[in-house]
Order: structure tokens, then sequence, then C-alpha cells
């Protein structure tokens, strides 16, 4: 260790910089994940403290609740099948609107309130706090969700009996990849703008997009041209809230007509929408975190 | 400590930086002022690593600060708009901060009580950022740079938009740090009085180049050796009456403001002046030299190369 790497305190300690305890942790890469986590640590309190996970989980216990508990006492496979289809339907309005409501302001917030600037100050990459950020958020968010649905959980296996518990965490782990899929898309957004207004607006779109529009789009595609199967599936895999119907209609094979016919007419299976929901992920969180440092 | 050498720095047609060349010893204070847009913060962000220069070398502690973040394991860095989120307790702040900055578990304790301390916040240290003042956010924005006892300071106008107590306390602070400390400080400001307080050496940056350095008696002598007697009466008469006194007297010059009437004269002069003064009954009396001020209004208006001569 050189003298550089140590400085004397008034009080007569050493300090030991970070470079040093990145090699004595192990490598810097160590180092690195180490203080992403206390990033997303740290906005996962934030976040928390703000309500939004307690929000949400509110919001989805009352939800799954009134849909399990008001929806009849018939039991059979039937029911079951479709209390699982009310709930995804449900869900496919309710999911990335939450999602997109915790991560619009994720980066332009900070960005106007000066918290970001302060960030960027510490001996981290840019793209790392976009990482971290992500991260922390995304606790919250899925916290929220499994806290909310769980309750709803908890009562359907009463009514159905333990055999629902399997399927319902399936539906609850879908749940949750696409609300974080629909996370990182508002999170870029909140990178490319530059006011959190804007942000707002953006989210609202890709709401209506997401939601109203795309469906409408695809099944137009389908009638007009009658487009390969393949083609299908890839209009169906560029919505994560159609892979969350893909992923609960693989649960309860249901028949019916519009967007649950082009969905069964698709061959993803759970595997590919396992995949589909990473690259949702991903994508928009690398792109987020490729602008982050080009923008601040 | 920190060098620049012949640094560029362009955002697409605007130069930020234009060939600036500086550098900084050891523990020493710099002062960097400049009208706001003339660069300041461009060369703090070039220091940390957030820019790369155009052309040029930029150095600090001996590392080139593009070399991803080792720049900033050794430099704090307290920007300009440094907020934190309200939500949090300016303890579980430092805490972040401390464990970003390598701070091992065991030490944080202590090494945030002790900045605590240093910036006075040690009995608000539970209380959440969002009910802090302004001063006592920049106190705090300040405390988390101390945390790995850096080797140098970069303050980008840290006392903007406080109240003057809160500019009282937090000068106190970086007077501490620096007595405390052999830390290299470099602060960006617009008020010339905290230079006067805090810095062993002032640049003065203007259009995106150094128009001067030099220690604060060498800047200060930029301004000429002119002093001004400023008077107020409680008539407009009177002021006017003092004005045509000194009419015909090419030494000095006069300027009336309704009841108030200023004289400026050559330094050795200034007792003379206040000499024939001394039958009248004015208001208030003050006597003020250009100092700092009037170098850096001097060198805005007039530009280096006609000082040149002056300031040496």
């Amino acid at each position: 260790m050189t003298d550089a790497d140590r400085s004397a305190e008034p009080d007569g300690g050493v300090t030991v910089s970070a470079a040093e305890t990145a090699s004595q942790d192990g490598t810097g890469r160590a180092l690195l994940a180490s203080r992403v986590g206390a990033i997303a640590w740290r906005e996962f309190r934030v976040v928390t403290r703000t309500r939004w996970t307690g929000g949400i989980a509110v919001l989805f216990g009352l939800f799954s609740l009134a849909i399990v508990g008001l929806a009849g006492s018939q039991v059979g496979t039937t029911r079951v099948g479709s209390l699982f289809v009310t709930l995804a339907e449900l869900s496919v309005y309710l999911v990335p609107m939450a999602a997109l409501a915790v991560g619009y302001d994720a980066v332009v917030g900070p960005a106007e309130r000066g918290t970001l600037d302060a960030l960027f100050a510490l001996p981290v990459p840019r793209s790392a706090v976009l990482v971290g950020t992500y991260l922390g958020r995304a606790l919250a968010l899925a916290s929220g969700l499994v806290v909310g649905l769980a309750a709803g959980g908890v009562l359907f296996a009463a009514k159905h009996g333990p055999g629902v518990v399997g399927p319902y965490l399936q539906y609850t782990l879908a749940t949750v990849g696409v609300a974080l899929a629909f996370l990182a898309v508002s999170v870029c957004l909140s990178t490319v703008v530059s006011e959190k207004a804007r942000a707002l607006g953006g989210a609202l779109l890709a709401w209506v997009w997401f939601v109203f529009v795309h469906d409408l789009f695809a099944l137009g595609l389908v009638v007009a041209v009658q487009p390969p199967a393949a083609v299908s599936t890839l209009l169906v895999a560029l919505n994560p809230a159609d892979l969350l119907r893909v992923a609960v209609l693989a649960m309860v094979p249901t028949g019916g007509g519009g967007v649950g016919a082009l969905i069964a007419s698709t061959s993803l299976s759970l595997a590919v929408v396992a995949v589909a929901l990473c690259a949702w992920i991903v994508a928009p969180v690398g792109l987020a975190a490729w602008l982050i440092g080009r923008r601040y | 400590m920190l060098e620049l050498r012949n640094v560029t720095k362009r955002y697409g047609d605007v130069t930020a930086l234009d060939g600036v060349s500086l550098s900084v010893e050891a523990g020493e204070t710099l002062g960097l002022v400049g009208t706001n847009g003339a660069g300041k913060t461009s060369l703090f962000r070039l220091l940390v690593g957030h820019e790369l220069p155009d052309s040029g070398t930029v150095s600090v502690a001996g590392i080139d600060p593009t070399d991803g973040t080792r720049v900033r394991e050794r430099v704090g860095y307290l920007p300009e708009q440094a907020n934190f989120e309200p939500s949090l307790t300016a303890r579980e702040v430092l805490r972040f901060h401390a464990r970003m900055r390598g701070v091992s578990d065991a030490d944080r304790p202590r090494r945030i009580a002790r900045v605590l301390e240093t910036v006075g916040l040690r009995e608000d240290a539970d209380r959440r950022v969002g009910g802090f003042s302004n001063g006592m956010t920049r106190r705090l924005g300040l405390a988390t740079t101390l945390l790995a006892s850096p080797q140098v300071l970069l303050l980008d106008e840290p006392t903007a938009g406080l109240d003057p107590q809160g500019v009282a306390a937090f000068n106190d602070v970086i007077e501490r740090v620096r007595a405390e400390t052999d830390v290299t400080v470099v602060v960006t400001t617009h008020v010339l009085s905290e230079v006067e307080r805090l810095c062993d050496r002032v640049a003065i940056i203007d259009g995106g180049e150094i128009q001067t350095v030099g220690t604060l008696a060498e800047v200060r002598a930029i301004a000429g050796d002119r002093v001004t007697v400023t008077l107020t009466f409680d008539a407009d008469a009177d002021a006017a009456a003092v004005g045509s006194q000194f009419e015909t007297d090419p030494s000095v010059t006069t300027t009336v403001h309704g009841s108030r009437v200023e004289a400026t004269c050559h330094r050795d002069a200034v007792f003379d002046v206040l000499g024939r003064l001394a039958d009248t009954d004015p208001a208030t009396v003050e006597v003020s030299e250009p100092g700092l001020e009037g170098a850096f209004q001097r060198v805005l208006h007039e530009g280096t190369a006609e000082m040149a001569g002056d300031a040496t």
C-alpha cells in the first residue's frame, strides 16, 4: 500500500482507501456489486417510505380478495380456471399501471430534486446508479405485489383447497415478472425525458399502448394479413401484458375469441414467456444505463 | 495535487473551457471565481471524471479522472445542486455514503459521529433531511464528502442560496476542516468575501479561460490602489456642495447621487481627502478599498492582457 492510499486523520486513525478495500474484499467487481446493492437498498427504503409499497399491497390485497371472495362458491376446475382468468384480465390493467407509477420518476425525479447529483459524486459509474435504482424499485414493487396477492392466495386456498396453491404461485410469479418488465420500461422513460411531468405523460401513453392499443393493432394485423404463426407469436411477445395472459392460459386452457384466441394460437411456452419477460427487463434497463451516462 | 494542462472542453458550438492550465498544491485552498457560465462547473466535472476533455490533460492526486471512478475514491465532490432524499435521516444518508466510499462496517459509526460533530449536525442526526434548512442540507453534503478523509475537496458554490447565518456556519466548518486536515480544497463562489476568508489563492475564470490566478494579495493588486470615500448627508444640497468642493481637483473623482457622494482617490491621498471633509457633517462615512471585488470587475471588463503589467 502506498502513502497515497493511506491518509492520517486528526484523531490518529488511518484512512484505508476504497481501492484497498476492494483488493481486500477480492475484486473490484465485488465492490461494484456491493455498491449497487447499497444503492438498491437505499432506493427500496425511499420508495417504501413514500408508501408506494404499502399502497400497492393494499390495492392488490383488496383486488385479489374481492375476486376470490366474491366470485361464487361453486367448486371445480372450471370455476378455479375462470377465477385465474379473471385475476389475469384485471391484472393486465392494474399491474402495468402500478409498475409505471412506481418507476416513472426513478431518474428524472431525483434529477429535479438534486439527489442524483449527490449520487453521481460517489465513486460508482452512473450506469451502476441506474441499475441500483431499478433493483431497489423492483424490490419495493415486488414486495407490495407479493404481500397483496398473498392475501387473496390464502383465501383462495381456504376456499378451493391446497391444489390451487401451485397455480396461484405461478400467477403471482408471472404478475411480478410483468410488473418488473413495465417498471423497466418506465425507468427507461424516466431516463429519456428531462421533466417529471413528461415522464408521467410518457408512462400514461405506454399504459394506453400496452393495455389497449397494442392488442387492437395486433388483432387488426392478424385479421387483415393473416400472418404466419411466428409473427403472431412475436406480436404477443412484444407486449408484456399479453405475456401474463399467456402464463395464465398455460395453467387453465380456455377458449374464446379476440386476444385470447390470438394468444392461444401462439406457440409460447412458459420458458419462452420467462425469456421474453427477462428481455423486457434487460433491454430497457440496459438502454437506460447507457443513456444515463450521456444525459447527465 | 491537482493539475490541468491546456484543457479545452466544448459542448457543440460552445467552448466551455479554452486552453485552461491550472495547478493546486497539496493542502492549498483555491477559490475559483467567475460569472455564471464562466466554466467553473465544467472544470469540476472534468476533475471528477464526469466529462472527458477534448484536448489537454487533467490529473487529480496523480490519477487521470477519466480512468473509471478511481479519482472519486480520493475526491470529496459537493455539486452545486446536491440534495438528499427527504425521507431519509441524516445518519442514514451518511451511512449510505460511508458504505459507498468503502468505509468498513466496523469503522462506520465512528466516522459518522465524527463528521456529524465536524459539521455541527450531531443533534439532528436522526431527523429526516426533508425538515432541514438549506444551510443544514449543505453542511450534510459537506459531511458526506468528508467521510472517507478525501485528499481533495471540490465544492461547487457550496453557499449559494444560503442566508448569512447559513453561509457563516458553512464557512466555519470549512475553516475547521482546513485547520484539522491537510486536505486540498477548490471552492467556486460568487461571494468574494468568502474567498478572502477561506482561500490561499484565487483564480478568476471568464469565457472558459483562466484570466488570472495568484495569491489574494497579488489578485487584489490588479484592482489598483484607488480608494473610495462614500458620504451620505441628510440633504441633497450638502452632498452637492461636497461634490463641487473637489471639482477642480484632478486627483479626486467625485460622483453625486442625491444625498450620497463618492470620492475616489489614490490610497496615499485618502487622509488628505478626509481632512478636507472635516467641516462637513455627514450622516455616514465609509472608506472602501476595491479589493477582490475591484480586481474581479477589472478582470471581467478589461481582460488580462491590459492588466498583465499591473498585477505583478
